[in-house]
């Protein structure tokens, strides 16, 4: 317990660690040290990914082992190949948010970030893009057949592939913002509470919203659980960061989860020791017995205000679409502008690098707005000290940094953008989408180190890749702190 | 005396061991990833050697009666009074790797690139050796000689129990081994 500040930073977070400890409960931070140290390999990108059952193969990075796989793979294919598996990864997470009627043949672009792909294209030498693509790089991991040029270019190709299925998967709404209250004081007073996790189905989310609110004599309310998830012209109330989920499962205040697709399994063995309730994606059922099972789980605990002396946070606005970023937001075009966002990562202490890293920027005059837990992070900062005159704006978490990019391309404005941060990744559309982002000429970093640096070839190629197109994808062998990342930031 | 015992039975054959041991013994970042960008490559002192069916994490086994003692010319090689464990003055080693041929299990290594020998000192400048503390499944464990008695007291009894348990089947046999050599 002595270091539950690596674990997070957030005062209540750190209360909630303490009970979880004493009840004996497995949270991420547990699972996370038993597994130290990771997997060297996999850690370094040397474990073949290949679609092959000959292996599994791996190199030896200091030299005295093996040097190729079975078939003869050798390291800079096998780090490549590891790229380009983790960019298919993302790219098929952002075509499934594109909505099913929606998906084309060729993919359209807005004009700004059409024009920005057709250059990165040029750049490489490379033909329009497809969802052929999706299908070649499936076969080019099938078997170790090309270059690590080869694997690193169609890797970049996925990557703009990325972009472009965010762009389609935007929230369909034409508002150009919508309002979201965050933290753990949205959980104040007694109320049976229905939490929700991942991307459960917006008929499902609509459901139950109506079926709370007819809900008379004991309050109800759906809280997000690090989801962005919209009903009725406003996000949901997110009580706490993806990485504090299963945090906020083990207090006993969720009376019943709702795990939409991408919830963590952790979360469902919690629920599941604690006697809470689940409905799984995909079996849905019926809204007013999904809120029944909730208020027997209610009914059946002590209920104590545990958060009732949580800091309260202002209200933010989530700017939506590209098109109404600028105006909404009030920035100065002239000035510096820089994107903090991603998810929350074990690797940090929770929440620490984007709210240190914000307030660094905004003391060196950057203009700030982000997406993600991080986003949530420097929202809570923000009321829970006095700095409230930190100026930060919130992205629409689905689309992330691609908002801000493409509607500063739309007004010639890019040069103002000093560099996009991913203070943390969870997924591979992060991965994925920095990469696409780093290709189209933007200066992307990664606070926490990618599985790629088995291969000193492989990370200068992909420099020049980016390079070409005036990008870059800074990313490091340990976990950043947010000196170095404002140094990153402020000397371009 | 404390040593590096494996369990056969635990070992998996992932040589975390390995690649943390060239991180924290043999390189200057140590972290695993900056220990892969460095000249000359960073070498582990253990290394996991045999097949699927049986790997097995090697390192020095800290003798006795070490050859590699008796076979180094400029008196590298020497026994840590305090510990028992035998450890490579690196600034005396000349490269010769005559300790190398001599040690019986093999698990001295000559390092071309910085003219020495290499060997496990188990780490002995630290609490617990890298390799017994990242091995995922524990195969590797620190344990003092004076243990040995111990645990060969517990192996009996584990094959006592076991042969009662199968009816004294593989006794009978032994037994009847004994006859036959008797006459």
């Amino acid at each position: 317990m002595e270091t539950i500040h690596l674990k997070t930073v957030d005062p209540i977070s750190q209360e909630l660690l303490r009970s979880a400890s004493r009840q004996g409960l497995d949270l991420p931070w547990e699972r996370f040290e038993k597994l130290q140290p990771q997997d060297g390999f996999l850690r370094l990108g040397l474990s073949c990914p290949f679609g092959c059952l000959q292996g599994p193969c791996r190199i030896d990075p200091f030299g005295r082992g093996p040097a190729k796989g079975v078939c003869g793979l050798a390291r800079e294919e096998m780090v490549a190949g590891l790229l380009l598996r983790l960019c298919l990864q993302g790219t098929m997470e952002a075509l499934e948010a594109v909505p099913s009627g929606d998906r084309p043949r060729a993919i359209r672009y807005s004009r700004a970030l059409g024009a920005m792909v057709s250059q990165a294209l040029a750049k490489n030498d490379q033909h329009d893009l497809s969802l052929d693509d999706i299908f070649k790089s499936s076969m080019l991991l099938s078997r170790p057949s090309s270059t690590y040029w080869q694997l690193l270019a169609q890797a970049l190709r996925l990557s703009l592939l990325t972009l472009g299925f965010q762009e389609q998967g935007a929230l369909a709404t034409t508002a150009p913002s919508l309002p979201c209250t965050a933290g753990y004081a949205t959980l104040a007073g007694r109320a049976i509470r229905i939490g929700l996790c991942g991307e459960p189905s917006t008929r499902l989310v609509f459901e139950l919203g109506k079926e709370v609110r007819r809900m008379t004599t004991t309050p109800a309310q759906l809280v997000a659980l690090g989801s962005w998830l919209e009903l009725d012209g406003r996000f949901l109330p997110i009580a706490c960061t993806s990485g504090e989920s299963e945090l906020l499962v083990s207090s006993g205040a969720i009376h019943l989860l709702v795990a939409g697709a991408g919830t963590d399994p952790g979360l469902l063995s919690l629920c599941e020791k604690l006697k809470i309730p689940v409905v799984v994606n995909g079996q849905d059922g019926d809204a007013e017995e999904i809120v029944g099972r909730a208020r027997k789980c209610f009914e059946s605990r002590s209920q104590s205000d545990l958060f009732g002396d949580a800091p309260p946070v202002p209200e933010c606005q989530v700017l939506l679409s590209a098109s109404t970023i600028v105006p909404a937001s009030g920035w100065d075009l002239t000035g510096k502008i820089g994107l903090i966002g991603g998810s929350d990562t074990p690797q940090l202490s929770l929440g620490k690098l984007p709210a240190d890293l914000a307030q660094a920027l905004s003391e060196k005059g950057l203009q700030l707005a982000g997406w993600g837990d991080a986003a949530l992070w420097v929202l809570k900062k923000k009321s829970a000290s006095d700095e409230t005159a930190l100026p930060f704006l919130a992205l629409a978490n689905r689309q992330g940094p691609l908002a801000a990019v493409t509607a500063l391309a739309g007004v010639d404005k890019l040069e103002s953008l000093q560099g996009i941060c991913f203070t943390g990744m969870k997924s591979c559309l992060e991965l994925s989408a920095a990469l696409g982002l780093a290709a189209i000429g933007c200066r992307v970093s990664v606070a926490t180190p990618l599985p790629i640096q088995g291969s000193r070839e492989v990370l200068d190629a992909l420099s020049r890749l980016l390079q070409q197109n005036g990008g870059q994808l800074r990313h490091s062998d340990h976990p950043a702190d947010a000196r170095e990342l404002t140094e990153w930031f402020t000397n371009p | 005396m404390k040593v590096i015992a494996v369990h056969l039975d635990r070992c998996t054959g992932c040589k975390t061991c390995e690649l943390y041991c060239a991180t924290e013994r043999g390189s200057n970042g140590k972290t695993l990833l900056r220990a892969v960008q460095e000249r000359p490559l960073p070498q582990a002192r253990v290394r996991v050697e045999g097949s699927n069916e049986v790997p097995v994490a090697m390192q020095c086994r800290q003798c006795r009666q070490a050859p590699c003692l008796d076979a180094c010319l400029t008196g590298a090689l020497r026994r840590d009074g305090e510990s028992g464990v035998v450890v490579i003055q690196e600034n005396n080693c000349i490269g010769c790797w005559t300790c190398t041929l001599f040690c019986p299990y093999g698990v001295i290594y000559p390092w071309p690139q910085r003219k020495i020998a290499l060997k496990c000192d188990r780490c002995v400048y630290m609490e617990v050796p890298v390799c017994v503390d990242v091995c995922p499944t524990k195969a590797l464990e620190l344990i003092d000689v004076d243990q040995y008695e111990d645990l060969l007291r517990v192996k009996r009894a584990e094959t006592a129990a076991d042969l009662q348990r199968k009816n004294r089947l593989d006794g009978a046999l032994l037994l009847d081994l004994v006859e036959r050599a008797g006459s």
